[in-house]
Formats: C-alpha cells, structure tokens, sequence
C-alpha cells in the first residue's frame, strides 16, 4: 500500500498572518527576529520575512511550518486551532489571574548606614517616630488577605527591619495566625544588611522559614567605600552576618545583590570573584535608581545605561568562565531574561511586567500606614511627590484600586500600547514601568528613544539573544541551564 | 550642526509610516518632515556634536521599509490580535472582597 501523494496532506495553501513584531538584529542588519504574541520567536532573513508578511511563503518550504509552528502564521482554519497560543499567551500573562502575591510591609525608615545612594530616605538610629505601630500593622494585615492571591510573599523592608524586630515578630505572628483559615502558601523574607543580627532573631527567622535578602556590593574595599559607617566596618558585619544565617538557615536561605556605583563598573571581575569568594552561587547586578538619596548623589556616583551595558558584557564573559570551570555562578536578572527568551514560562519579577507589576503584582505598605504600588512609589513621596500614594491601610483596596495614583498607573500600564513598545520584538518579554519613566522622564508613558528603562532592556535581551547565538556549545549550555533554573527560583526576584 | 535632509517617495510611503521610523530618531536629532507633492522630506540635525552620522541617510531608509512591512503586518492581524488578547485573558480574577457582590 502506498502513501497519498504529498500534496493530499496540504491543505488550503493560502495562509494568514497571526500577531507578530519583528526587529533587525544589530549585529546582522539582513537578519530578523520575529516573536509571536506569546513571546515565541525564530530567526531568518529579512528577505524571507519580507515574503512571508507579503503572501509568498510557499507550504512547502521549512520556513512555512517554522513560522506556523510558533504561531506567527497560521494556515488551512479547517486543520488549525490557536487554542495554544491562548493558552501560551494566558500561561505569559498568569500573573494577572490573582492579583498582588508581593506585598512589602516597611516596618522602620532607621538604619545605621549612610549610603549615598540609598534609595530610600532612611532616619537616624534614634528617630522611632519613623516605626511601623501596631494599629497600622493590625490594618496592613487585614488587607493582605483582602487579595486574591494563593501564594503570598511576605518582605519585611526599611531602613533596616531588624531595628524593630519585635513588630517583623508581631507581623509574621499575625499573618501565620489568620492563615490557619486563609490556607495561603505563605512565604516571609526579609531585607536586612544583617548587621547586629541576634541569636533570637536567627531563631525566629528558622522557625518561620524565612529567606534573607542582603546587600554585598564587592569587595572590602568597594562595599565599605559604598556602604560607610564610622566604624569602616560594614563588609566585616555584613559578611558575618551571612555567614552566621548559614549555619542557622542553611546555605541557599541567603541572597545578595550588588548596587553597582560608579567605581563598580571598573571591576566587574573583582565583584564576581567576591561572590564566589563567599560561596555564593547567585550574583544580583543592579544598576542604581533615580531615587531618594541615589538622586542626590547622581552626579558623584552615576553613569549612562550605555556604561552599564558595557559592564555587563564583561559580567557575563567572566560569569560564563567561572562556569566552564566548573563552578555554578549565575546572574539573577539574566536569569529571569533568558528564561523569558527560552521557555514559555512567567515569571514574579514585579518590574517586568505588562499589565505593569506596580498595584497589579505588588503592593507596599509604609510604616506610618500609606500604601503604595511599588517600592519605587514610596521613594518619590519620601521625596515630596505624592502622585503614586494609593491610600491608607484603613481604606479598602477597591478604594486603592480606584485611586487616582492607581489610574495614572494603569493609563501607562500596558507595555503593548505603549508608543514604540508596540511594534517592538521584545515586547511579549518585557514590560511597562510607568513609575520609572515618570521618575526619570517626568511623564508616565515616556519617550521611549531616550529612555534608561528601554535602552538597558533591549540592550540585555540584543546581548543574551547574540550570545546565545554565536556562543559556544559550553556557553549555550550554561545560558540555558540558567533558564531553566529560573522556573523554580523566581521568588528571589521578586525582591530585587 | 549640519542638517541631513533623506527624501522618500510619496507615492511609495505614507506620513504616518516615515514619522515612526523618524520618532526613533529623536534621541540624537532633532527631527523635522515636510512634503511636497511628490516627496516627504525628514531633516535630522544633531542635538550634539559628535552624533553618529555615518549612513544615517541610508539607516532611516531601511527604518521606513521595516515600518512599512509593519504596517503591512498591523493592518492584516490588529482584528485578530484585540480577539485573542480578550480571549485569552477573560479569566482573571476580580479581588476577593469584589466576588459574590
């Protein structure tokens, strides 16, 4: 018995074009990447993506069932279904089904440090006017089970928390105590530089399954010069502290990012070798933000996205090394980007998000009981602009929801309609961060050519999509090993 | 600073089409179009010295063509694209203190 002639399996030749946007890579200008709705993507020539939007694409090239395949086409309606690519646009997007799952109750604005570029507007050790009371944080747990969300990422924030551990203590007491009828998948972390850290609070911290959150920025010398105090001994504590929550918690129960100053971007390898130094097997580079005393100081610690780009690619030479040699070192931020790119997953980092993460995907709860979108929201008002507040923790969320804060927000929410967004290939990847461009740009929406925001992400996604490309096999394998990794680690980024 | 003029066919590309490509220009120039029957004129003049002007004229060329096929691409799939958005994501969840009101 013979097969059908091959032309008996295809059907109607005609085809239709689905949603797609298309960019010329920069370091191949002939070439494309063409992404689909949902983020899936390929690579061709221009030429041959000029013959497919315009009709020419015959069924029977590769090309054909390579674009139907990602659903850039689709063909025949009799033999085709999208029902996937709902399902890989609605999996994208699956952080909008419940609501905020990050939620960051600022327990005190003091903190014994005195970094210029803080981003917050911290108090002095004394001043505890600036404490969360009781009454707010009774208010502010009312509130967090208000929303829908299954899972709950509870982040205790200053100034520095462990200055009023007693009300992490109460907080954390009362969450655990309305749960038991909530049923919520509760998850605590807390932010600290780990400085002064007690036996009892490491005790608690255990017992509530806490993750810590602290800030390493190199060696001695860079983290001291950072992070001063009188007594030039930040890194000695910090580094102590880590080591003491290790042995207590566990080696993965501590996470450390790096704000990158000025005098960081001269020695990308010194930082990272730091990290391994410290046996770290993850690394946080962050550029530093246009807010609070990071505003101040912009002028003596600042520098262009295109000097932080440049840093970065060296960053990523030297993390790729270190893992040809064998040792597990990956960069969180890169993570979250390359799993974006590689797998059809979400993912929790607030920022990245379109609908945009702020109010949608986080909400902040100040110590003297003003509610925020976002971290970012809390240091513009700390700085006078009171644009993004949404409401006291005695008022109800749809209250906050329906703030004016919130309709600015949601008006410059959604990357896709964003002028330039929407055409762009990263899109589907990326996010809206309205509160980032109304701090750097004055306007919510924004002016996307000269934007910091999206300068620095095409930058890093044109960066990991060439690398991936044109890296070696043992390259692609760590990048990817990455991606991959970052399904089951996204929480960590949350509290980047 | 010297003004580069890039003159396109009228009758091959739209207003619309030659404004987004020249908006991606607008970090390093200042931008202006014009037209006459028959062109649409952009003119970039470079906010700063030093502005990377090699082949600019013929970058924002092939800047118009991708927007072209862009428009090609938006005309074809905005009906199909709005669909599948509502479609797609129909299913969120409004807060809980919303539901059963």
């Amino acid at each position: 018995m013979k097969f059908a002639a091959r032309k008996a399996f295809v059907g109607n030749t005609a085809y239709r074009l689905l949603p797609l946007r298309f960019r010329r890579l920069p370091w191949d200008s002939d070439r494309v990447l063409i992404t689909s709705m949902s983020g899936d993507w390929l690579i061709t020539s221009r030429n041959d993506f000029e013959r497919a939007v315009t009709g020419h694409l015959d069924p029977g090239e590769p090309m054909f069932a390579d674009m139907e395949s990602r659903f850039l086409i689709t063909a025949d309606p009799e033999r085709s279904t999208l029902a996937p690519l709902l399902s890989q646009y609605r999996t994208r997007k699956d952080y909008l089904a419940e609501g905020p799952r990050l939620h960051i109750f600022v327990v005190s604005l003091r903190c014994h440090h005195t970094c210029a570029y803080c981003q917050v507007s911290r108090q002095a050790v004394g001043q505890t006017a600036f404490d969360m009371t009781e009454s707010t944080a009774r208010h502010a747990v009312d509130r967090l089970f208000d929303w829908p969300a299954k899972m709950l990422t509870i982040e205790f924030q200053g100034g520095e928390p462990l200055l009023r551990f007693d009300r992490v203590q109460q907080l954390t007491e009362l969450i655990e105590q309305r749960n038991r009828t909530e049923k919520r998948t509760l998850r605590f972390v807390i932010a600290s530089t780990l400085h002064n850290l007690t036996d009892e609070q490491l005790s608690f911290m255990r017992d509530h399954g806490f993750e810590l959150s602290t800030s390493l920025d190199g060696p001695e010398w860079l983290h001291n010069l950072n992070r001063p105090r009188p007594e030039r001994d930040s890194y000695r504590r910090t580094v102590d502290g880590i080591e003491r929550c290790r042995r207590v918690l566990g080696d993965d129960a501590v996470s450390a990012l790096t704000t990158l100053t000025r005098r960081s971007l001269d020695v990308p390898k010194e930082i990272i070798d730091e990290y391994r130094k410290l046996g770290f097997h993850s690394i946080s580079l962050r550029p530093l933000s246009p807010y609070g005393f990071a505003r101040k100081t912009g002028a003596r610690h600042g520098y262009t996205i295109g000097d932080f780009l440049k840093f970065y690619e060296a960053a990523l030479d030297h993390l790729l090394q270190i893992n040809r040699e064998g040792y597990f070192l990956e960069e969180t931020y890169t993570r979250m980007l390359l799993s974006l790119l590689l797998t059809p997953f979400p993912h929790g980092y607030v920022d990245l998000r379109s609908p945009t993460g702020a109010g949608l995907g986080a909400v902040v709860y100040d110590y003297d009981g003003r509610v925020y979108p976002s971290d970012e929201a809390r240091m513009l008002a700390a700085m006078g602009d009171h644009s993004f507040v949404l409401g006291r923790v005695e008022e109800s969320i749809e209250t906050w929801m329906s703030s004016p804060g919130m309709q600015r927000i949601l008006g410059a929410g959604v990357a896709e309609a964003l002028p330039t967004c929407a055409d762009c290939a990263y899109v589907p990847l990326c996010g809206a961060d309205p509160i980032d461009h109304y701090a750097r740009q004055g306007d919510s929406i924004g002016h996307r050519p000269t934007s910091d925001f999206c300068h620095k992400q095409m930058g890093l996604f044109d960066t990991l999509l060439q690398r991936w490309e044109q890296g070696s096999p043992a390259d692609r394998d760590t990048l990817e090993g990455w991606a991959l990794r970052a399904t089951c680690r996204e929480g960590v980024l949350e509290t980047a | 600073m010297s003004t580069i003029e890039v003159r396109l066919d009228a009758s091959v590309f739209c207003t619309d089409t030659v404004t987004k490509a020249a908006h991606r220009y607008t970090d390093t120039y200042f931008v202006e179009i014009k037209s006459n029957s028959a062109d649409l004129i952009v003119e970039l003049t470079p906010k700063r010295a030093g502005a990377d002007t090699n082949q600019l004229a013929e970058r924002l060329r092939n800047d118009v063509l991708d927007e072209k096929l862009r428009a090609l691409v938006r005309s074809e799939t905005q009906d199909i694209h709005a669909l599948l958005t509502e479609a797609a994501l129909r299913q969120a969840l409004p807060p809980k203190s919303s539901q059963g009101q």
